[in-house]
């Protein structure tokens, strides 16, 4: 088993952070590595961030540069916000990665490439010429190694099919990268190991081929002069960690609350990407208790999620943009209803089918205003794929406690990115309390918590508690059909003023970075590390502006008109057309200076430090 | 065709060429996928109906086949997930003397869509109905369908499927079509006549394709590769036209038998018709389009 090999740790150079991007086929299994790598690094306990970056196809037309999926991470000694800006390293498995993937590499990057792949036909498809391959030569520290021949050469004594063969080429990279930044490669074994249980030939050359890739590394001639990297364990608060991806949290976050609420937990849902797998990840947790439904339509799976909730379970159900829209007719009869849900909105690239493996921030106004009448809702946001563990627990507790409908939006980046979770014991969860009610005596099915003002959850088939519930107007105490004119205002207000209590019961907003300043950056969701990141470097370039980062976003937080006040500038980036920017304008009546980019990926770091700086300059008011 | 092609490709041109845009080649869909074989089908029924290609429309909606209106040479409307029948509807109605064909996936059309597929056949609306059944969502990753057979392992049923498939030839029957075919990828020749069939049939008809989706359905289920597959269909299946369509449901591995072949093919009265003939009192000029037009 390869290790230190000998090397002394100081003789590898150390750096605190590294981004590398894995490049290739979507059938090349670069997703796989990708995360391995960070298993690794999780395992050594280096801080990380991912970014897978794949095509909608499941199988995209090979060697073509639409069919490139990538797939980037950050690991690092400090924390890492962002799955980086600029790769230090690029893997690429063929011209048209290579192509696709030197955009944005770091001038004089590392750029290791499988020359197998250098084929006329594969050049032509990712339109480079022998040229451009010189030139790539003499601004990178490019790497030429013959993947797919060296792969074949290590598992040429098993017996297995040119193809299959090829197909661990993968693991070579991954062993010559895990050697490069002194990873240990004993995880990837593992899991090696588990995975093809049942298949020894396919395990046998995965793990031949991995462990082939890492030491070519250490006695190739053209890596002896690399100079080996290291990248130390970062501090983290102790704990046991678990590396999750934004989906996987969510799921994880709405069974432990439902744990908490000592009730059984609903999912109700349609496919959509890129939020099935949270239904995926449910459907294995029968164990737990878990009902999921797969519905025949996005209607189908919030309507069914409503009839769990009236029969007393904690009811979700999740979607992405197109499917919310589906949704909303429901989602207010769930307002009407009077009944706690959670909707969870991965967001994707819209409107329609737009881009639905990429990632954008574009459904706030349709989470918060969306529906016809006037019917609010909560809404909250996470910020980080670990954090997307607490908005769904968040949501489950404000949903319960008001009887009301929470919506929970993450986007691609986060459903997708994965980054270490540490597993928070129950007692560290805020508390859910959930009361059905049972009591005959005094009841009426709209008879209000003065403070919260939610209604008794009383469940069909509570002895005594029969009543009925539905979409037209009510009589604000009984719940019977009412078309009574003040009686209506008198319910759009009741229901509107419950949202507000919300905030009653929701944190204030810290503010970031330097608080002092006259310059803040505003944002909402996944931007949260792109905007810390580059609040961090700003103000360490001795230009001082704070952070301010919003959770919830329907009902907004108490203090936030005070704290925005404060700053002479507001600046608001945002993955849409400056959604969250008008929300700030019109609810605080200040100047907001939107940054907006709707490309498909996260807003880099470095493009806010430089919109700052244009803002510093003049030349942004 | 670039030139780089031609000079490269001295083989005789494929026939349905002319039906494709080859600029958009290559295209999705995986090697071995059953799509691709079911649009050779198509264009072939296309070339020998004798259409003119600008009296003709595809729709599709979301989905690995829901990408074939993307490849034809034809006007073409990739519409959104479930939707593609209403969108047809509208388009049909608005110049009834187009052939409109609606070209989608199980899940797309028998799932998300269901309604309007149920109530396209009711109104017995002129529409030809192309239905690829893979047995999965593959697109978004492999969900089960309403079509999956039971027991079949999908990303929602970890545990394997228990719910009953749909008979979507019976359902079709059963709501109203006047044309109701099902076959498999192996099946071509057959497969091509169906589509020609439905194409020259007034009425809304419909054409089941099975067809293998190596990478999501088979691979999951360990049923080996597409030739696998098709085997399967060309050892399983038993052609039986005019079979009664309820007796035709299929549960793939778990029933030997699966029946295909030409079910129903009768005459009924066809919905812009029956409009028409309905409304003569109050339509002035004659014929016309519903709306629009
Ligand atoms: S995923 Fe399945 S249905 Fe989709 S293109 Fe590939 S083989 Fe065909």
């Amino acid at each position: 088993m390869p290790s230190d090999s000998g090397l002394a740790s100081q003789e590898r150079t150390i750096v605190n952070k590294v981004t590398v991007r894995f490049a290739g086929d979507s059938g090349d299994g670069m997703q796989l590595i990708g995360n391995l790598f960070a298993t690794e690094a999780a395992w050594m306990g280096n801080d990380l961030a991912t970014f897978p970056d794949y095509p909608a196809e499941i199988r995209a037309p090979i060697g073509t540069l639409n069919g490139v999926s990538g797939f980037q991470l950050q690991i690092g000694a400090s924390d890492v916000y962002t799955p980086g800006d600029n790769p230090d390293v690029l893997v690429a498995m063929n011209p048209a990665a290579l192509k696709v993937g030197l955009k944005g590499l770091k001038d004089g990057g590392i750029v290791l490439l499988n020359t197998s792949s250098l084929t006329e036909r594969n050049l032509q498809k990712a339109g480079l010429t022998k040229e451009d391959l010189d030139r790539i030569k003499s601004s990178y520290r490019l790497y030429e190694v013959e993947i797919t021949k060296l792969t074949q050469l290590a598992v040429n004594d098993l017996g297995l099919t040119p193809a299959q063969a090829e197909r661990c080429k993968n693991f070579f990279a991954l062993g010559l990268i895990s050697w490069m930044f002194n990873r240990k490669i004993e995880p990837t074994i593992d899991w090696i190991k588990k995975k093809f249980a049942k298949n020894p030939a396919i395990m046998e050359a995965n793990e031949k081929t991995l462990v082939a890739g890492y030491r070519y590394g250490e006695n190739a001639e053209i890596f002896s002069a690399f100079p080996l990297y290291d990248i130390p364990r970062a501090r983290m608060n102790p704990g046991l960690y678990t590396n999750l991806t934004g989906n996987q949290a969510i799921a994880y976050g709405l069974v432990a609350a439902a744990k908490q609420a000592g009730l059984e937990l609903f999912l109700g849902s349609y496919p959509i990407t890129p939020a099935s797998e949270i239904l995926h990840e449910l459907a294995k947790l029968k164990h737990l208790n878990v009902v999921t439904f797969q519905a025949e339509d996005e209607i189908a799976g919030i309507c069914s999620a409503i009839g769990a909730s009236f029969a007393g379970m904690i009811a979700a159900t999740s979607t992405s943009g197109p499917g919310l829209s589906l949704k909303q007719e429901a989602l207010g009869l769930a307002l009407m209803l009077e009944i706690p849900l959670v909707i969870v909105d991965v967001q994707r690239g819209g409107p329609s089918t737009g881009l639905p493996t990429k990632t954008e921030q574009s459904d706030l106004m349709q989470a918060i205003y969306g529906r016809h009448g006037e019917a609010p809702v909560v809404v909250l946001a996470a910020k980080n794929s670990a954090d997307c563990f607490h908005m769904a627990y968040e949501a489950v507790r404000i949903a319960t406690k008001y009887m009301i409908p929470v919506i929970v939006l993450s986007d691609s980046y986060l459903a997708n990115g994965s980054e270490p979770f540490r597993i928070p014991s129950p007692n560290e969860l805020p508390e859910i309390k959930v009361q059905l009610r049972t009591d005959p005596n005094g009841f009426y099915p709209y008879l209000r918590d003065p403070k919260t003002l939610a209604r008794p959850w009383a469940i069909p088939g509570t002895p005594g508690l029969e009543h009925r519930i539905g979409g037209l107007e009510k009589d604000s105490l009984t719940g019977c059909v009412s078309y009574d004119a003040d009686n209506h205002e008198k319910m759009v207000l009741t229901r509107q003023e419950k949202i507000a209590r919300v905030q009653q019961d929701i944190p204030d907003v810290e503010v970031l970075g330097s608080p002092d300043s006259e310059v803040a950056l505003v944002g909402w969701g996944s931007t949260f590390g792109a905007i810390a990141q580059s609040v961090d470097e700003l103000n360490r370039s001795g230009i001082p502006v704070a952070q301010v980062h919003l959770s919830y976003l329907n009902p907004l937080p108490g203090n936030l008109g005070e704290v925005l006040k404060r700053f002479k500038k507001v600046i608001v980036p945002e993955i849409n057309l400056g959604q969250l920017s008008r929300i700030l304008r019109a609810t605080y009546l200040i100047e907001t200076i939107p940054f907006n980019r709707v490309l498909g990926v996260p807003i880099r770091a470095q493009e806010i430090v430089e919109f700052v700086h244009q803002v510093f300059e003049g030349v942004v008011a | 065709m670039n030139s780089n092609d031609s000079t490269e490709c001295t083989l005789p041109l494929n026939p349905v060429v002319p039906f494709l845009r080859t600029e958009r080649m290559p295209h999705i869909w995986c090697p071995g996928c059953g799509i691709g074989t079911t649009v050779n089908c198509f264009a072939r029924a296309v070339m020998d109906c004798g259409i003119p290609l600008d009296e003709l429309a595809i729709v599709s909606g979301i989905g690995c086949t829901g990408r074939v209106a993307g490849y034809l040479k034809l006007d073409s409307f990739h519409t959104t997930h479930g939707r593609a029948i209403p969108f047809a509807t509208g388009l049909k109605l608005s110049n009834p003397k187009l052939h409109v064909v609606v070209y989608s996936g199980d899940g797309d059309l028998a799932g998300i869509g269901g309604n309007h597929f149920i109530h396209a056949a009711r109104r017995n609306l002129d529409l030809t109905v192309i239905l690829v059944n893979n047995f999965t969502y593959a697109m978004t990753g492999g969900q089960a369908t309403p079509t999956a057979p039971k027991e079949s392992i999908e990303t929602t049923a970890p545990y394997g499927v228990f719910e009953e498939p749909f008979n979507l030839p019976h359902l079709a029957a059963s709501s109203g079509a006047v044309y109701v075919a099902r076959w498999t990828a192996y099946h071509v020749v057959q497969t091509k006549k169906a589509i020609l069939e439905a194409l020259q049939k007034k009425g809304f008809s419909f054409v089941e394709i099975l067809a293998p989706c190596p990478t999501i359905y088979l691979r999951r289920n360990r049923l080996g590769g597409a030739v696998e597959e098709l085997k399967y269909y060309k050892e399983h299946c038993v052609i039986q036209n005019g079979a009664d369509t309820k007796d035709v449901g299929i549960d793939l591995r778990h029933q030997d038998k699966v029946t295909i072949g030409k079910f129903l093919d009768i005459e009924k009265k066809e919905y812009y018709d029956a409009y028409q003939e309905h409304y003569a009192g109050l339509l002035k000029g004659g014929k016309q389009a519903v709306a629009g037009a």
